[in-house]
């Protein structure tokens, strides 16, 4: 079995091991500006269309799933990864808007982004496990093995030698 | 024609866990029924029934085999802040389920 990692949740809850995980990260969020501390990972927030990406970030978040090809030809050109996150997932799917989450996971595989799976959870049942993530990326059209990889290989690549700090 | 065994298996079980923070007061499979018709629509509302369901949590819900994808996605999603609820296991008989 494989090590296993949330790069994103906003609470502190030591035993992340009963879920499957070896590690997870409390990420520095940079909204729009240079901020990079090179201890953790940082996670770029930033709009569909509006805002240029940021100079350093080791993820990009997406606000909405509404995101143009041409934005994740430039996420693929600079070598990042995009973050697909399952609390936001939840919500597009309590708003009737799955469709545009699916156009999303469409739009990664054509283009051949790199993305990561995250819980992104705020509460100790909002977090889910690496085997029920891979049944949510089934839903959106990915294979199971696709979603584990990208919470193990994708991660391992994406944090280096933070994985262990 | 040759049907593969797994599609002659007409129904489903599903083995959870509910975890909770508190008691789990009211009419589990009703909540639990409601939320899988509101994210799958009720045009298609497949039919489940909650075989078991004790005080610690611990649950078994049969589904049919067509629809048992949807069912386990919407279970996947009935979470919350103090709620939520842990796939264990599936199969297409209770007796594996139990063994080992």
């Amino acid at each position: 079995m494989g090590r296993f990692f949330d790069l994103h949740v906003n609470f502190d809850w030591k035993d992340f091991s009963l879920e499957g995980y070896s590690k997870v990260f409390y990420p520095n969020v940079i909204t729009g500006g240079n901020r990079y501390d090179p201890a953790r990972i940082n996670i770029a927030r930033v709009g569909n269309q509006d805002k240029p990406l940021p100079q350093k970030y080791d993820l990009i978040h997406f606000a909405g799933f509404n995101v143009d090809g041409d934005r994740l030809a430039l996420v693929r050109e600079k070598g990042r990864a995009v973050e697909v996150c399952v609390s936001n997932i939840k919500d597009a799917l309590y708003a009737g808007r799955i469709h545009q989450v699916r156009f999303f996971c469409d739009a990664l595989r054509t283009y051949k982004v790199p993305f990561v799976f995250t819980s992104g959870a705020s509460a100790i049942y909002e977090v889910k496990s690496p085997k029920e993530i891979a049944f949510i990326g089934e839903m959106l059209g990915f294979t199971q093995r696709a979603v584990l990889d990208s919470m193990s290989e994708t991660a391992s690549e994406i944090l280096g030698d933070k994985g262990w700090l | 024609m040759v049907i593969k065994k797994s599609l002659r298996t007409r129904f489903r079980y599903i083995k959870f866990r509910l975890l909770s923070a508190h008691p789990f007061h009211g009419d589990f499979e009703g909540k639990l029924r409601a939320h899988i018709n509101m994210l799958l629509g009720l045009s298609h509302a497949p039919s489940i029934k909650l075989l078991s369901f004790d005080s610690e949590g611990n649950g078994l819900l049969r589904c049919d085999s067509a629809s048992f994808t949807e069912v386990r996605q919407a279970m996947l999603f009935f979470y919350d802040k103090d709620y939520r609820i842990k796939l264990l296991k599936s199969s297409g008989t209770i007796k594996s389920l139990f063994s080992n």
